[in-house]
């Protein structure tokens, strides 16, 4: 489902415009967003959380060019499923 | 910071930002998430814009190992759910990060101890200088060698353009450390791209997040210049203590960096053979003991039986007649060879022992008469008595005559099986046939509970005879059979 399907058939069940709702995808991704930045986890019950991770420095070896490659430590955004979606999932 | 934004939460945020009731919010948020749950499930794939992707995939059943047991265990096939973020999202997650660059390391050069020295020059000619100046952190590092025109910059305001400045003025001519200066900039890990001052916010941030951005740079020049000195310092310490003092340049006040004694080795090896003789020595006294105390061989050592026949305590003759004979099972040799001396001193000294001991009980009977306040006469009838209990017996216990009928001994206080059968049949060895005839009553031939009764078999039924080292050499061999 890509996000004009999704979009489309949110706005369906929610009796709204379609740009109204793509408003408030926005947003509310916005949101998410923002609270992740500030290291706040973002969790809905049912769903999933998002969370801040960091991952630490590493070496890379090219193992055809025998290049070691020092890569930086960096932040990332992490989606942690919830359970009873993941049940849902495996019931399937 | 550390929050956990939940529904509520994130419903009172949209609402104040999309500027709708916190009831639509509500709305929408649910069906929100409701619909993501619902699309993935059914279309094994979800994309948000700026969000990112949602995709279902399986996995195969895999064999894995219990951490905890170490049992091997089966991890069915399953789906299971990633999230892939957007681009622009993940590169704004990790702003603070996004100084740096990967880079390729370059590993030991020979301009090591050049750059090791500029490095040091470096940390000398900045004193007012913090060391944790994050915010003051405006980096312009080059990676290429070569490229000079940073020099040239006048807002270029970076550490090594001071520094090159610094070296310049210091050597005017010295345009060749310029170029080692790039080396050393090579070296460093991170390139930093140059900061506007908004970006001061988020060297802030990071900060904030206790991320150590900036030392991460800085460790790698601190370290190496670190090593070196460490090295250094150890070479200095090694040559100290190697350094060979000569014997005439000891003087009075040079004692003090002598050890009072020689240094005691890490496994002082006299002290545990001390420890080990004092141990044996205490081993010895201890079993030594034992003997004295109970009196007999039967006191729980096994095999004290072999070594030590016993000293044979009989308290009740009120006397301490010790006698001590050495086995004969341990020490076969020696016993062969000196075995008709041994056994004529044996017989000596046991009858003298019998003697004594009979002498006594009629002496003892003699006295009870007196006691009990007789007559004369019928003391006297006593002492003949005794007299004659005392010839009788004699020849009863000569070793020449053996006994052929079937008696009971009942073992006394200080007895053993051993002592018995040289008294009964003329050696020790023979205490196997004692044994034998009592076997329903022994269970175990080293303990012998005082009082037990013994059937003594007439010497005839074991073909037992003192004086036939056949006979001897056949009791042994059960000896050892027994103790086996």
């Amino acid at each position: 489902m890509n996000a004009a399907e999704f979009t489309s058939e949110l706005s369906k069940r929610l009796r709204k415009q379609k740009s109204e709702v793509a408003d408030l995808i926005e947003h509310s991704v916005q949101i998410i967003t923002e609270q992740v930045i500030e290291d706040n986890s973002v969790s809905i019950s049912n769903f999933g959380s998002f969370e801040l991770k960091k991952r630490e420095e590493r070496i890379n070896v090219n193992p055809s060019t025998g290049i070691k490659m020092l890569i930086p430590p960096k932040l990332v955004i992490a989606y942690k499923v919830s359970p009873s979606l993941k049940d849902k999932i495996k019931g399937d | 910071m550390n929050d956990k934004i939940k529904l509520q939460e994130f419903i009172s945020l949209l609402s104040e930002r999309a500027k709708i009731s916190k009831k639509d919010a509500d709305l929408f948020l649910r069906e929100f998430f409701n619909l993501m749950s619902e699309g993935l499930l059914t279309s094994q794939e979800l994309k948000i814009k700026n969000l990112g992707t949602f995709k279902l995939s399986d996995v195969s059943e895999r064999e894995s190992v219990n951490v905890r047991t170490g049992e091997r265990v089966l991890i069915g096939a399953h789906t299971k759910v990633s999230f892939s973020p957007a681009l622009s999202l993940s590169a704004k997650v990790n702003e603070p990060f996004s100084l740096f660059d990967s880079v390729p390391i370059d590993e030991g050069s020979s301009e090591e101890v050049e750059q090791k020295s500029l490095v040091e020059d470096y940390f000398d000619s900045f004193p007012g200088e913090e060391k944790d100046s994050n915010t003051d952190f405006e980096v312009d590092l080059v990676s290429e060698v070569g490229e000079s025109d940073h020099d040239k910059d006048e807002n270029y305001d970076s550490l090594f353009g001071s520094f090159s400045a610094y070296r310049n003025s210091k050597n005017p001519g010295a345009d060749k450390e310029v170029p080692a200066v790039e080396e050393v900039v090579e070296e460093t890990v991170y390139i930093a791209k140059s900061l506007e001052p908004e970006n001061l916010e988020i060297t802030k941030k990071a900060e904030k997040a206790d991320l150590k951005v900036e030392a991460v740079v800085e460790d790698p020049i601190i370290e190496k210049e670190q090593d070196k000195e460490k090295s250094e310092v150890f070479d200095a310490r090694r040559a100290k203590r190697d350094e060979d003092i000569p014997f005439s340049d000891v003087g009075a006040e040079n004692y003090e960096n002598y050890p009072a004694f020689p240094e005691p080795a890490r496994f002082p090896l006299v002290n545990i053979i001390l420890t080990c003789m004092i141990l044996f020595f205490g081993f010895v006294s201890v079993v030594l003991f034992q003997y004295i105390r109970h009196g007999g061989v039967n006191t729980g050592f096994p095999f004290a039986e072999n070594f030590i026949d016993g000293f044979v305590l009989n308290s009740q003759e009120g006397g301490l007649v010790m006698e001590s004979y050495l086995t004969s099972t341990e020490v076969p040799l020696l016993e062969s060879e000196t075995s008709p001396l041994e056994e004529v001193y044996e017989s000596s000294k046991e009858s003298e022992a019998l003697l004594q001991r009979d002498s006594l009980t009629a002496a003892l009977a003699v006295a009870d008469a007196l006691r009990r306040g007789e007559d004369m006469k019928e003391a006297q009838q006593d002492i003949l008595k005794g007299e004659k209990e005392l010839a009788r017996e004699t020849p009863k216990v000569s070793h020449e005559q053996q006994n052929s009928k079937e008696k009971m001994r009942t073992l006394e206080q200080g007895e053993s099986l051993r002592i018995i059968a040289l008294e009964e049949y003329g050696n020790k060895v023979f205490w196997v046939y004692i044994y034998e005839e009592n076997k329903d009553q022994l269970k175990n031939p080293n303990h012998v509970s005082v009082g037990v009764k013994l059937r003594i078999a007439p010497a005839a039924k074991y073909g037992i005879d003192k004086n036939s080292a056949k006979s001897i050499e056949k009791a042994k061999a059960q000896v050892n059979k027994l103790l086996e």
